[in-house]
């Protein structure tokens, strides 16, 4: 596990933290406390009103599962282009690159194609309190991966004319953060606003 | 070299049949009948072992110095101090009307 970690953390031997790798982890910790403010509001409102939905009964859970799943395997395509970025693999780098960039894509979709049958079903923001926090905690994710979808695609821009190199990839580093950290947050949605 | 290469992948790889797994054995969970806080404890238990290998290998936490092992745990202290906050006001406000309840107002008397 030391060799691995020697890999991985090419600049070690340094006393100093990246100033943008520090930055992006003290955003992701305002970003942590976002959502406990979304997800706090969410569990006192379902556990003061009156009756609650059955979520499984509203919403469709094995597409959600499978769209959870697709970014789980984003996740794994962003270690995989920042391994090979840092090996000096352009090639496999642009490739897993696209692949996180697609599979963002592919979220969005099914999430948007989500949206559209519960909205057809008559299931808004207005409809009740869990169409309100639903829509809150699902559409604020939702935006986040917008966000990261954007990002991945300026890396992939950037990428293709060649401005990462096994030395030179510290924006791709912090762009995999944010993106697992979207990934992570999504992890507890899709257990407490779908499966509890 | 190359062994050390495949060791550092196969790690990823693990942690994403872990996840897979989990997520699996989840879904199947909630579709169980049983004790509704019970099915829920485990759930969220569930979920935080997942969170937990995200940010442990995915974004490198395991390998990370202190201080960024600080700045990362520190929003979850304060999270638990919110839910905290929000669990007593929610409890100490549990004989008033919840959100959404439609509160019945004693019908003023006809006699003077």
């Amino acid at each position: 596990m030391h060799e691995a970690h020697a890999l991985e953390q090419p600049r070690a031997t340094s006393v100093t933290i990246p100033i943008e790798r520090f930055g992006t982890w003290l955003f992701l910790a305002s970003e942590v406390m976002f959502f406990s403010g979304l997800i706090g509001a969410y569990i006192v409102i379902r556990a003061g009103a009156v009756s609650w939905p059955v979520p499984g009964s509203v919403l469709n859970i094995p597409v959600t599962a499978i769209n959870t799943f697709v970014l789980i395997c984003s996740s794994v395509t962003m270690v995989r282009a920042l391994y090979s970025v840092r090996r000096g693999d352009q090639r496999h780098f642009r490739i897993n690159l696209a692949a996180t960039f697609l599979l963002g894509c592919l979220f969005l979709s099914v999430q948007m194609y989500e949206y559209r049958q519960l909205l057809h079903e008559g299931f808004t923001p207005q409809s009740s309190l869990f169409g309100t926090t639903f829509y809150t905690l699902t559409g604020f994710h939702g935006a986040h991966v917008f966000g990261g979808v954007v990002t991945l695609l300026a890396l992939l821009i950037m990428a293709w004319r060649g401005a990462f190199s096994a030395d030179h990839n510290l924006a791709v580093e912090c762009a995999g953060l944010y993106w697992h950290f979207v990934d992570l947050v999504w992890i507890l949605l899709f257990t407490i606003v779908y499966l509890i | 070299m190359h062994r050390l290469l495949s060791t550092w992948m196969t790690t990823y790889w693990r942690v994403f049949v872990a996840l897979a797994v989990l997520t699996i054995v989840e879904v199947w969970i909630a579709r169980q009948e049983g004790s509704k806080v019970l099915l829920a404890a485990t759930l969220v238990a569930f979920a935080l072992c997942k969170a937990a290998l995200v940010a442990m290998y995915y974004m490198h936490l395991r390998y990370e110095r202190r201080l960024l092992w600080y700045v990362a745990t520190l929003p979850f202290v304060f999270a638990a101090i919110l839910a905290l906050g929000l669990l007593a006001d929610s409890s100490l406000n549990a004989n008033k009307p919840g959100p959404g309840q439609i509160v019945e107002q004693p019908q003023p008397s006809a006699e003077p």
